[in-house]
Parts: C-alpha cells; sequence; structure tokens
C-alpha cells in the first residue's frame, strides 16, 4: 500500500505541491491528470522517493521512503520518467538489462536472463534487441524505457509501478497495449500511478483518477465520479461533454472544437478580408440558429439574407417563379403551418392555416386569414422566392428586392402536407437558378402602412412590462400586431405565457409566439386613447423610428399603473 | 564474445607493441635479443650470450620508457572512458575537470619561480619537484571543480562541466601569465613539459607513478554498473538503486590520481582520453565493463605505438609524443566524426 499523506513540496519558495494526501491500496491503477505544471511530475519525483518533500511523507507498505535503502527501494519501485535522453549507442538488450541492476551484483543469474527476455518479448521490442538505442524511433525509445522498467519489478507484485506519461509517444495499437499491460499487472498485486493525457484513455484503464490544479488535489474517486464536465474545465479549462458509454458504463470525454482566427494572434500575415470573415461566422451562426438574426454589421457590409441562406445550403434552396399571388392562394393546400415573419424589434411565428386570399379594391394588398390572425401582404414587396429544404425543416421564404427576408411558411412536422409541398416546389421551380437577385423594382417606393402616430413621450420598457403581465394575469384579451415592410399582421387573444430574459421577451398566445429580440433601443409610446373605446394602444419603435409593433390592452389595466404612467406620459386626463 | 576478443586481441597487439618499443629507438636492438633479454629475466636461456650493451640499454632506458607509455596511456584511456560516463558524454575528457590544466599551471609555476620561490622544497625533492607540483596541481584543481558544482551538498554534473570550463580558462590565463615573464630556457622548458614527453622515464618515476594508476585501474572497472546506469540519466541511476553522488565523487578521485600521476611524469599527452574510449566505443559497444577495461589496453597500445613513431621518425632526434597523438589523432577523431551515423 501507498500512502501519501499531506504532502507539500517547494522549490525556491514556490509551493509546486500542497497539501496532497491520497492512499493507494495493492492491486489498483491510479491515473494522474492535471494540466501542465500543474505538479504531476513533482508528484511522481516525491512518490518515487527521489526528492524528500517539504512536508508530509510518502509510505510504501508502511514504511517511510527515506527509511529504505536505495537498492532495496529500487527492488520495490519502479519509474518510467518522462523524458529519457541517452547520447551512447547502449543496445536495446543493454538497456533493458539495467533494470536487473539491483537485483545483482556483478553477473545476471538466469532468472535476471529469463526476465529481460520475457519483458522484451512483451513490450514488442525482442526483434530490434541488440540495435542502438539512438538508432530507434521515438515509439521505440519509450517502449525500451518501459520493458527497463517493468524488468526492474517483475517478479515483485508488492512493488509500486511509478509511469510518467508512458504513451505520449506510441501509436494507437502500443497505447492501448501498454496501458492494458499495466492493468493487468496491477491485478497480479502491483500498485500503478500513471500520469495521463488522454482523459478516455485514463477512464478505460484506471480504477482510480486523482486531478490535480494548480498542485492540489482538485478531485479523487473512481472514472464515473470524477469525469464530470465541471471537473474537466477546472482542471483542464476545456470545454467538454461527458456521456457514459452504454456498454462499458464507462466514461466518455467528447472535447468541444476550440475555434480560432488565426489573424487575432499572428499578426505578421495578410489578414483574411473581413468581409469573407464576418460572411463566415454569419453562415455558422446561421446554420445553428433558426431564427438565426442577422448582424448589422453584415447588413451594413451588404450581405442580405437571402445570400446567406444561399451560402449556407447551396443545395438545399430552390428559387421559385415570382408568380406569388398565384402561389399565395395555393398556401391553404399545405395545411397547418408556421407563418414566420421578422421586423426590427422581434419576429412573430404564428401557427395555422392559410385562407384563400382575398385582393383589395386597389389591387394592392392581399388580406389573408391565418388562424386566429388576419394578414395584410403586400406581395409586390415579395422579390425572390425561394423553396428551402434544410436540416431544420421544408419552408418557404419570400425576400425583398434588398434580400430581407419578409416572409417565411414553414411546415410542421407531422401536420403539414408534405406531399402538396413538394408538388408546389416541383411547379413553381424556376427554370433559371442563377439569378437569386432580381432587378430592383420600380414600385419600391411603395411606403411601409402608414399609422397614425399619437403619442411622443415614451415610457419605460419595465412599465409596459408590467402592464402586458397584467394583461396576462388578469387573462383579458390583448391584440398583436406586427408591422413589417410588406404588411401587417394582426392578433387577438389571451396571452398563454410570459418569458422575460431580459433582452429577450416573449409573449406566447395560444397557437403564435411573439419574440422581441431586439428590445434594445426600442422605445414605446402609449398612443393618445380614443375615448370612445376601452383599449389602450402602446408602440414599440424600432432603432430607425418605424413602428414595429403595436400592443392593445384592456384600458383599465393601465389605472394600476397610474404612478409611473402619469409622469411619464402627457396625457394624464384620459385616466 | 565480440567485446572479449577485441580486448584479447588488443592486449596482444599491446605486448607486440611493447616488444617492438623495446627495439626500437636511436640504437636498435634486434628482436631476437629482446626476446632472449626477456626470457633471461624470467630465468630461462640463461646460457644465451647477448651483447652487454643491449642488456643495459634494455633495462635502464627502454624498459621503465615503455612501462611509463604503458601506464600513462592505460591512465588516460581508462580515465576517459569513465569521465565520459559520468558526465555522459562522449566528447568529454579528463581535462575538462581541470587536471591537466592544474597540472600545467602548478608544473609552469615550479619551471618560472623554482629558483625563488621553491628552494626549499626543491632541495627536499630535487629532480621530483616538477612531477610532485603538477600532480597537487591537478589534485587542487579537480577538488575545487569537484566543490564547486556542489548544489546542495550534491555534486552535479551540469555544474562540474561548465565549473570545468570555467576553471580551466582561468588556470590558462594564469599559465599564459606565467610563461609571458618566464625567461627563454624556462619558455622551452614549459613548452617541452606541455607537449608532452615520456623521454623523462626512469626506473624511479615509473615505481613512483604505479600505485597512483594501478589502483584506478583495478578500481575503476567496478564501476561499470553504475556508469552504465547514469547513461540514463542521473535520476535514473538513483532510482536503479545508485548511489550516484558516490560514484562520481570516486570516478573523480580516481581519474585524477591516474591523469594527475601521468601527467607529473611525462607533461601533457592530449587527444588520448578523448580519442582512446570513443574508438573503443566504436569497436565494440558502449558497455562500461568491455568500454573501461578495453580503453585502459588501447591508451597503452597507442601511446606505445606513438612514443615508437616519436623515436623514430626523425631519429635520433626524438618528437614530443603528445605533437604525435594530436597530429595522428586529430585526423583519426575528425574521420570518425564525420562517418559517424
Amino acid at each position: 500500500m501507498l500512502r501519501v499523506e499531506k504532502i507539500t513540496y517547494e522549490i525556491k519558495g514556490r509551493k509546486l505541491l500542497k497539501d496532497v494526501s491520497f492512499q493507494l491500496r495493492k492491486g489498483e491503477v491510479l491515473a494522474l491528470l492535471g494540466a501542465n505544471g500543474a505538479g504531476k511530475s513533482s508528484l511522481m519525483r516525491l512518490l518515487c522517493g527521489d526528492t524528500l518533500p517539504t512536508e508530509g511523507q510518502v509510505s510504501l507498505m508502511g514504511k517511510p521512503l527515506q527509511q529504505y535503502s536505495p537498492i532495496e527501494l529500487a527492488k520495490k519501485r519502479a519509474m518510467l520518467a518522462q523524458h529519457n535522453n541517452m547520447s551512447m549507442a547502449f543496445k536495446v538488450r543493454e538497456i533493458v538489462q539495467m533494470g536487473r541492476y539491483p537485483h545483482y551484483r556483478s553477473v545476471p543469474s538466469a532468472h535476471d536472463h529469463e526476465i529481460v527476455d520475457e519483458v522484451m518479448d512483451v513490450c514488442g521490442i525482442s526483434n530490434f534487441a541488440d540495435r542502438s538505442y539512438l538508432s530507434l524511433s521515438g515509439g521505440e525509445q519509450q517502449r525500451v524505457q518501459l520493458a527497463r522498467v517493468l524488468v526492474q519489478i517483475w517478479d515483485n507484485p508488492d512493488s509500486l509501478l511509478l509511469l510518467d506519461e508512458p504513451v505520449s509517444a506510441l501509436d494507437l495499437q502500443f497505447q492501448q497495449q501498454v496501458l492494458a499491460l499495466t492493468k493487468a499487472l496491477s491485478r497480479k498485486g502491483f500498485m500503478v500511478v500513471v500520469v495521463l493525457h488522454d482523459i478516455n484513455l485514463a477512464a478505460l484503464y484506471s480504477d482510480r483518477i486523482l486531478m490535480l490544479k494548480n498542485g492540489r488535489k482538485w478531485c479523487e474517486g473512481t472514472p464515473i465520479e470524477v469525469m464530470e464536465k465541471q471537473n474537466i474545465y477546472t482542471v483542464f479549462s476545456v470545454q467538454a461533454d461527458v456521456s457514459i458509454d452504454t456498454k462499458t458504463l464507462q466514461p466518455i470525454v467528447k472535447l468541444e472544437e476550440l475555434l480560432l482566427d488565426a489573424d487575432q494572434f499572428n499578426t505578421k500575415l495578410s489578414p483574411t478580408v473581413h468581409a469573407d470573415k464576418l460572411i463566415d461566422s454569419c453562415i455558422k451562426a446561421y446554420k445553428s440558429d433558426p431564427f438565426y438574426r442577422m448582424d448589422e454589421v453584415a447588413v451594413e457590409m451588404g450581405l442580405s439574407e437571402l445570400q446567406l441562406l444561399k451560402m449556407a445550403y447551396p443545395q438545399q434552396v430552390s428559387l421559385l417563379i415570382p408568380d406569388f399571388s398565384t402561389l399565395l392562394t395555393e398556401f391553404v393546400k399545405l395545411g397547418a403551418v408556421y407563418s414566420i415573419v421578422y421586423n426590427k424589434a422581434g419576429y412573430m411565428e404564428l401557427k395555422g392555416m392559410y385562407s384563400l386570399p382575398i385582393r383589395d379594391q386597389n389591387q394592392r394588398t392581399w388580406t389573408v386569414q391565418h388562424g386566429a390572425y388576419r394578414m395584410i401582404l403586400d406581395i409586390t414587396k415579395w422579390k425572390v422566392g425561394v423553396a428551402v429544404c434544410n436540416e431544420w425543416g421544408q419552408s418557404f421564404q419570400f425576400f425583398d428586392e434588398k434580400g430581407a427576408l419578409l416572409h417565411k411558411v414553414a411546415l410542421i412536422e407531422g401536420s403539414s402536407n408534405k406531399e402538396e409541398f413538394e408538388a408546389l416546389c416541383a411547379r413553381y421551380k424556376s427554370l433559371n437558378q442563377d439569378t437569386l437577385q432580381t432587378s430592383t423594382d420600380r414600385s419600391s417606393s411603395v411606403s411601409v402602412p402608414s399609422l397614425p402616430v399619437y403619442g411622443t413621450k415614451s415610457i419605460a420598457l419595465s412599465v409596459w412590462k408590467g402592464i402586458v403581465a397584467q394583461s396576462f394575469a388578469q387573462k383579458t384579451t390583448a391584440s398583436c400586431s406586427m408591422i413589417h415592410a410588406e404588411g401587417i399582421y394582426a392578433y387577438e387573444g389571451r396571452i398563454m405565457s410570459l418569458v422575460d430574459q431580459g433582452e429577450r421577451y416573449q409573449i406566447i398566445y395560444p397557437d403564435c409566439t411573439i419574440t422581441l429580440d431586439r428590445l434594445q433601443g426600442v422605445k414605446i409610446v402609449l398612443e393618445k386613447n380614443e375615448k370612445d373605446t376601452d383599449v389602450a394602444t402602446f408602440s414599440l419603435y424600432a432603432v430607425n423610428d418605424t413602428v414595429a409593433m403595436q400592443f392593445r390592452v384592456e384600458k383599465k389595466l393601465l389605472a394600476q399603473y397610474h404612478e409611473p404612467y402619469q409622469s411619464s406620459c402627457y396625457n394624464s386626463a384620459v385616466i | 564474445m565480440k567485446q572479449h576478443s577485441i580486448i584479447w586481441i588488443l592486449t596482444a597487439g599491446l605486448l607486440v607493441a611493447m616488444i617492438v618499443a623495446l627495439g626500437v629507438g636511436a640504437f636498435s636492438i634486434p628482436v631476437r635479443d629482446v626476446l632472449i633479454l626477456l626470457v633471461q629475466k624470467v630465468g630461462l636461456l640463461r646460457d644465451v650470450q647477448v651483447d652487454e650493451t643491449y642488456s643495459d640499454v634494455l633495462y635502464i632506458v627502454r624498459f621503465p620508457r615503455v612501462l611509463l607509455g604503458v601506464l600513462v596511456g592505460a591512465a588516460l584511456g581508462i580515465s576517459g572512458a569513465a569521465i565520459q560516463g559520468i558526465f555522459r558524454n562522449p566528447l568529454a575528457e579528463p581535462g575538462l575537470i581541470g587536471i591537466s590544466a592544474g597540472a600545467s599551471l602548478f608544473a609552469v609555476l615550479i619551471i618560472a619561480f623554482e629558483g625563488i620561490l621553491f628552494v626549499g622544497l626543491s632541495q627536499l625533492l630535487g629532480y621530483y619537484l616538477l612531477a610532485f607540483g603538477a600532480f597537487v596541481g591537478a589534485g587542487l584543481t579537480s577538488f575545487l571543480v569537484y566543490q564547486l558544482s556542489k548544489k546542495k551538498g550534491r555534486p552535479r554534473v551540469t555544474t562540474m562541466l561548465l565549473a570545468g570550463i570555467a576553471i580551466n580558462a582561468f588556470a590558462g590565463a594564469l599559465t599564459g601569465l606565467i610563461t609571458y615573464i618566464a625567461d627563454e630556457q624556462q619558455l622551452r622548458t614549459i613548452t617541452f613539459w606541455m607537449l608532452g614527453s615520456l623521454g623523462g622515464a626512469t626506473w624511479d618515476n615509473v615505481i613512483a607513478i604505479f600505485p597512483f594508476i594501478i589502483i584506478p585501474l583495478l578500481i575503476l572497472p567496478f564501476f561499470s554498473k553504475p556508469l552504465n546506469a547514469f547513461a540514463l540519466g542521473e535520476a535514473q541511476a538513483d532510482l536503479l538503486g545508485m548511489r550516484t553522488d558516490l560514484v562520481k565523487r570516486w570516478v573523480v578521485i580516481l581519474s585524477t590520481m591516474a591523469v594527475g600521476a601521468s601527467v607529473a611524469v611525462s607533461g601533457i599527452i592530449g587527444f588520448v582520453g578523448l580519442l582512446v574510449p570513443h574508438t573503443v566505443r566504436l569497436l565494440g559497444g558502449v558497455e562500461h565493463r568491455y568500454v573501461l577495461v578495453a580503453s585502459a589496453v588501447f591508451g597503452a597500445l597507442i601511446l606505445t605505438m606513438a612514443d615508437i613513431i616519436s623515436r623514430v621518425l626523425v631519429a635520433p632526434i626524438e618528437l614530443p609524443i603528445g605533437v604525435i597523438t594530436a597530429l595522428l589523432g586529430t585526423p583519426v577523431f575528425l574521420y570518425i566524426l564525420i562517418t559517424e551515423e
């Protein structure tokens, strides 16, 4: 048994190890893990008795290491060091035989020779036993040194085997073999302490794991107990996913990819054009989030959502014939779908069926009933339409002349009519798939549906949120209109749930979700109340001072917000 | 076994070279007579008549000279091998721990100031003052280097190497300074001493240095196990139960004894300590049990052969043996360096 009691090791006032204690029973493999400089090698040097701890003590089989004579200790513990440099051309066999030096005076016995031969076979070095050590590869050299260390204690199962990174130079096969070998030896009684860098190997081949952090013991236990995301992050500063293998019940650690941009640390290379980099990061983000909102910077750089879509999914996007008014009448066949619309303040997800559209008198806008909503659409704004089929599902997406996404019709897994979607795709697929960008239309002057602006003074976001919350709590009707370049989407109903995550505010209706993820900079104004209605209207102005959303609640709710309201609204007489 | 046969071949070569060396020189003795005289010495063939002069030259001049060559060569060879062993570096040599530099400094000091400073000692030791001084110098400097190399009571090989270089440079500078103020005659003596020569061989000094060389020759081979372990690195040698500090101390002491004694009587003979072990390793491997013994034999052989060359090349004048070893050794050494893998 190896007993380590409160050892501290100090060099020139620097404490390399602080108060480390643990025990190792016969027949156990202990893996020592830790970042570079955590004190693993120092600990190994203390365990082998080469150096004495400043405080505390290490004892082997109940006897402190310093009480052993060098030869006595050499017969009881062997250590493979991390670095083994040799400058003299010893033969492999000569080196392995040195491991038996503690056991004979000047002439090795037959027993010694047998051990040397056996271990060389086990380590796979017999076929170059007579070659010079210096002519070997790094991995072969490491195996020779390992053989020498094993030879030293091969016939004494009471001994301690210390291996400092024994597999660092080995190929996969020998990594496995060497660790399997040590584990098998431990089953015969050997105590093994092994420093490893591969945490998965440690989990596989050790009985217990000890993690060191800045010279202190961070944790100790069986692989399952110790291999936790948090421990790994603390000790190694890397993000990892830990799962349990269902067959072996061993933990498996999967590292997350760390992404670096060479421009940030190498100033001597010509930097990647900013736009390319931006596009790359946009594409990455876009692919990872179906509700990805493009960066303002990217918009300024001239990158459009349409381009992004095309770049992210070059194969999954097909261009549609721009006969959108006909297509709109076909949406009814799709069954229940999501209709998603974006604006400056957030986005709205509606669930329902498209009705047959009704065209208004001026031949410009269409009114579509979509579940509980009414959508007033100006489809002349739709310049490009595409059908998309990617990992997030199938959808039709419509973009304006600048390539900004206006309207998205997404299929719901299980409830939408998939065959019809494919039929529509086939029918409306444009023959010319190359020109994504349409020529700028003459009618781009059509303005945003104008709404009368009454209020001028804004109220605080928290106050508005409070009123919304009241409406939710009292189960009153609250209507919400998203105002968008292409039209207005209005919904009326009772709020089912509210999610407030600060920057991200969600109002959830039974089949509609409004997500306001751009609340920063949004100005909220309580519109002047018409006397004859019992609703109060809040307008949310996005950064460019256009109305992004209107929200109507019952007027009585305002009463509870008398104080803040009075101080912030120009018209207190109404209440 | 290969290593054994190499040692036997070298020994046979040494014996042959010794017999040749006994015969050749300014005054040549036929090999037949050399052999007869040798056999008569053991008590056989007493009735064969050999020229009286032959016998005198052989016993009084040649014998001590050849024996001195063998002793000095063996001393330089084995110490070179041992020092390379503890330094774990095949390019180390006994000079590295300050033996030669210290011996030179003291020798030069005595040559230059014998009449002024060392009158008393000179009367006491007479002719041996120079040898004695050189031996003391060798011992003092290597002791100094050894002490300087101690960190926390343990000698460190890397520090020893650097301390050796520093002390070498320092002693070299002092030697240079003294050389500068020496007169013509002294300068000549100094130069001759520094080049090394077996010319001063007498039975007396052979007997005087014999114990200093034979003891290291007999003991150093017992250090082959720890020296092998040293090749793995000092820490590894420790882990194998070797008492590395003791090994270092004794190797330094024994090498200083052997090399110091050699330098004392024959001046500085360069390159043998470096070249001999190196060649021996190339011949039969690096295992120290073989290297130490073979280096002793091969060193003796090389020095005997160099002595023959120095005596016959421009006979009757003698070339300094240090010049011969350096002249022949350097190209061979460079050749080895270049062709080595």
